[in-house]
């Protein structure tokens, strides 16, 4: 299922300015593409458009277009677009429905509210729970929780419901590092299944291990859009708010010295073989 | 316990009926409290409701509950009525310049026993009732998805703000607000804080409702719960005795207060 | 351009700090030795009245101008540590004392004086409509005249570069800005510890190097800062000293080179080395690289 966004200029009601200017982007059934880009720039509202929050819950005012599945997300509900999109929201406070008393009961609710058999709803909670690590506190209240054990609730509650297009909104800020790599591995293998995804992220090092587009914004506009080492290695890249991943850093300082010329790995692993041809450890 | 939700497990038998008998003997109590005029039947509510609560096992919390949140304005009752409860006639005790009234404290202990049974009814129903449960029980029954989200961001309201105060003060205490200590002194930073506590509440609830659509709650689809909530025939008799029961009340004091009228 | 409030704070702190410069952890004393400055837990529990036991026996001194990095696992009880050093929480057994002073026998408004603290979710922490009268209320509450209470607000909001944000109502911004107004809301009440939960969260670069420098004003300023991080690059970076949790307890302690050098303790934290330490360890370097620079000059490659 596909994500179109077609020229969206959006703008928040009682906001001077638009806060998406002409957007315009096509994440294909089985991409995954991140967003990057300084605070302010537009990946958050452009998530909440993709999952249709813009407009109908936001209000305000739209032009141009967002399809998802072919299907324009101004003519469908909310509701309807449950089903079809699941969206992690960037504050991981906000994303308890305070509807249920306990953890499992919490990421039970969506698929209640989706109709899902009862013993599919149980198996499916458990193995969310079990991914996020969550298993061993699926008894206490959503509000007993540490700030990252929130937002793997927020997850939870998404994976389970297993939409196919997947929608992560600096999912994983309040994450200690093992959890952050452990749902990049998740995000990973969500995209090796076949869903499409639009994650937001400012952590760079797995923007560049995972993404097959990456797209970079600022104030409300596309600015770049393609592959990871095409978009992150610009090097105008910090003065669009965007850090580099230091491995990258290093190995474009070897270039620069004329140590290397070769390409500039994604992943950790390639800039280590590197550093070991160059030094000839 | 949840600290956003006052419901409190415990195995009893009032914590398994079925939310929608809760709901109606909730509905019958406040609707009787309020038709009538007499303080044995209200005394009578606010004993069943005790009773009640008993058997739930939930009478301290009731009474913690109740104490908290309607101490102040029942003194003021008392305060009010005792001393200024228009046409007494029989002064009970005379200090200094200020006369207590007998008819104005027989006012004040109807009036506040009818608070008290409604707020007790309310906090039990919260106390033994889960609001998913409620609320899955009414949608089962053919309320609207939009009703029965009305429903369950009502039920937020009251944990929400008590939430959002806690937050408040300890957010106030991190940067040298007095707020422990006296009464005075919580009272003072408390105060100008009613703004923001409403604020910070809508908002929040705002935020609640945008996590409740993510999850699909306005989906055309038909809930299914992972629990069965039980419902037995006699329950289905409670409901219908106590509304009708309810219902014939209603009337009766309708026409007797009609025919006072005439007379 | 500082506040002349700072100035005092250094003056008077600047003694403790020379004597440890060093930023070393040192084992517990027992309270009422001769030097009392800094903070220290003696066998710190908590347990939240759920009966989850967050905190299972933490000892620890931080002197003053330390510059400290909290780090571990979501749940680890960072948090719920860095609530004790300011007395919004009490041991539910063991003390924890601030420059001598015991948490148990102070309000949290009193130790407010001594332990500014960040919220770890900026919407727990604002409630005022206006964010110059957020940043206002600490040194407000502390009792500082209006032309000083000025002066800090400006100061706070230079320093994490929210200046042009003093008019707007704090619900207006988004979470990123938050964060920072109710980091500025700390900063401003100008106290000799200053305490972070999560300040990098949810920052973009620039943000992020902005966070870097108020860390290092605050410690030039003579402040002992103490920040929860999951950023490693951000802690081995600005801190002179790393503390690792995990479930309740302290499993390392030490300076940045020594904690992200042992691997196999920060996966029980379920925390990674910098990339550059993984970089080094990959390539089988003995020491523990933290910067480019370290590594380029250990590969002899500059
Ligand atoms: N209000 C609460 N009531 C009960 N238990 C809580 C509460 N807040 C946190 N906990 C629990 O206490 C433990 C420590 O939580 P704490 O918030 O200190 O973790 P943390 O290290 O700050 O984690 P994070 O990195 O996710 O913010 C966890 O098991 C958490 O679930
Ligand atoms: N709920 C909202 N109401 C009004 N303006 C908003 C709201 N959310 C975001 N904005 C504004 O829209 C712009 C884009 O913000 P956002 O999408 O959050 O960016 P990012 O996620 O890239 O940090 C910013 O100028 C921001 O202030
Ligand atoms: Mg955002
Ligand atoms: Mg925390």
């Amino acid at each position: 299922m596909d994500i179109v966004v077609d020229s969206l200029t959006y703008t928040y009601p009682g906001q001077p300015g638009p806060a998406l200017r002409d957007v315009s982007l096509e994440v294909r059934s089985g991409e995954l593409c991140c967003l990057v880009g300084a605070n302010g720039a537009g990946k958050s509202t452009l998530c909440c458009a993709v999952a249709g929050f813009v407009p109908h819950f936001y209000r305000g005012e739209m032009y141009g277009a967002v399809l998802v599945g072919g299907q324009d997300t101004v003519q469908s509900t909310i509701g309807e677009l449950a089903r079809r999109v699941g969206i992690v929201f960037q504050n991981p406070f906000d994303q308890i429905t305070g509807a249920t008393l306990t953890v499992f009961a919490e990421v039970a609710f969506g698929l209640e509210n989706l109709g899902t058999p009862r013993e599919e709803t149980v198996a499916r909670v458990e193995g969310a729970l079990r991914r996020v690590g969550l298993w061993e506190v699926r008894d206490r209240s959503p509000f007993e929780l540490s700030g990252g054990q929130q937002q793997r609730l927020a997850i939870a509650s998404v994976l389970a419901m297993d939409p196919p297009v997947i929608v992560l909104d600096e999912a994983t800020s309040q994450l200690d590092p093992s959890g952050t790599r452990e749902v990049w591995q998740i995000v990973a293998n969500l995209y090796e299944s076949g869903k499409t995804l639009l994650v937001a992220e400012h952590k760079m090092e797995y923007v560049a291990r995972h993404a097959t587009k990456v797209v970079l914004m600022e104030g409300g506009r596309v600015v770049a859009s393609g592959p990871p080492s095409e978009v992150l290695g610009r090097d105008d890249l910090e003065a669009h708010g965007v850090g580099r991943p230091p491995f990258m850093s290093v190995v474009r300082a070897l270039r620069e010295k004329g140590l290397w010329d070769g390409e500039v790995p994604l992943t950790l692993e390639g800039a280590a073989e590197v550093l070991r041809k160059v030094s000839g450890r | 316990m949840n600290p956003r939700s006052p419901y409190v497990h415990r195995p009893s038998s009032i914590h398994r009926l079925n939310p929608l008998t809760k709901g109606v003997l909730f509905l019958c109590t406040v609707v009787i409290a309020f038709a009538t005029s007499s303080l044995t039947t209200v005394l009578a509510l606010l004993g069943a409701v005790v009773a009640a609560s008993a058997a739930a096992r939930v009478a301290r919390e009731l009474a913690r509950t109740v104490a908290k949140s309607a101490f102040v304005i029942v003194a003021l009752i008392f305060i009010v009525q005792g001393l200024f409860y228009p046409g007494s006639r029989t002064p009970l005790y005379v200090v200094g310049p200020l006369t207590i009234w007998q008819e104005g404290l027989r006012f004040a202990c109807f009036t506040a026993s009818r608070l008290l049974a409604i707020i007790g009814a309310t906090v039990l129903l919260m106390l033994t009732t889960r609001p998913e449960d409620l609320v899955s029980e009414l949608m089962a029954r053919g309320l609207s998805r939009k009703l029965g989200f009305v429903v369950l961001m009502t039920m937020q309201i009251i944990p929400n703000m008590q939430a959002r105060a806690a937050a408040i003060l300890d957010a106030q205490r991190s940067r040298g607000l007095e707020t422990e200590g006296r009464l005075i002194q919580r009272f003072r930073a408390f105060l100008p804080l009613m703004g923001p506590l409403v604020v910070g509440s809508i908002i929040s609830l705002e935020t609640r409702s945008l996590a409740i659509e993510a999850r699909g709650f306005s989906s055309p689809t038909k809930r299914v719960r992972i629990e069965d909530i039980p419902d037995t025939r006699w329950e289905s008799l409670v409901r219908w005795g106590a509304s009708l029961a309810t219902f014939g009340f209603v009337v009766w004091r309708l026409v007797r207060w009609i025919s006072s009228l005439i007379r | 351009m500082q506040a002349t409030g700072i100035k005092g704070t250094a003056a008077k702190t600047t003694a403790a700090a020379t004597a440890r410069a060093d930023g070393k952890s040192e084992t517990v004393e027992r309270a009422g030795s001769l030097d009392t400055a800094g903070i220290i837990l003696e066998d710190v529990c908590y347990e939240y009245p759920g009966g989850v036991a967050a905190l299972k026996g933490i000892s620890l001194r931080i002197s003053q101008n330390e510059t400290v990095a909290i780090i571990g696992e979501n749940g680890a009880g960072k948090t719920t540590l860095a609530k004790h050093l300011n007395g919004l929480l009490k041991p539910t057994s063991g003390r924890v004392f601030v420059d001598g002073v015991d948490t148990r026998g102070r309000t949290c408004a009193a130790m407010a004086r001594l332990v500014g603290f960040v919220f770890q979710n900026p919407d727990d922490q604002l409630f005022q409509n206006q964010v110059f009268k957020e940043i206002a209320f600490g040194p407000r509450n502390l009792g500082y005249p209006a032309d000083k209470v000025e002066r800090l607000v400006k100061w706070a909001a230079g320093l994490v570069g929210i200046e042009g944000l003093l008019e707007r109502h704090p619900f207006d911004l988004a979470l990123a800005q938050r964060k920072l107004v109710a980091i500025a809301s700390v900063v401003a009440m100008d106290t000799p510890y200053v305490i972070l939960d999560e300040p990098t969260t949810g920052q973009d670069y620039p943000g992020t190097q902005k966070l870097a420098t108020l860390v290092a004003k605050l410690h030039a300023a003579g402040k002992t800062v103490i920040a929860i991080t999951h950023d490693m690059e951000f802690a081995a970076a600005h801190f002179a000293r790393v503390i690792a949790l995990a479930g309740g307890r302290v499993i390392l302690d030490g300076t940045p080179n020594e904690v992200f050098s042992r691997p196999d303790e920060l996966a029980m934290a379920s925390v990674e080395p910098p990339q550059m330490a993984r970089l080094g360890q990959r390539l089988g370097l003995e020491e523990c690289v933290l910067d480019q620079e370290a590594l380029l000059r250990a590969l002899g490659l500059v």
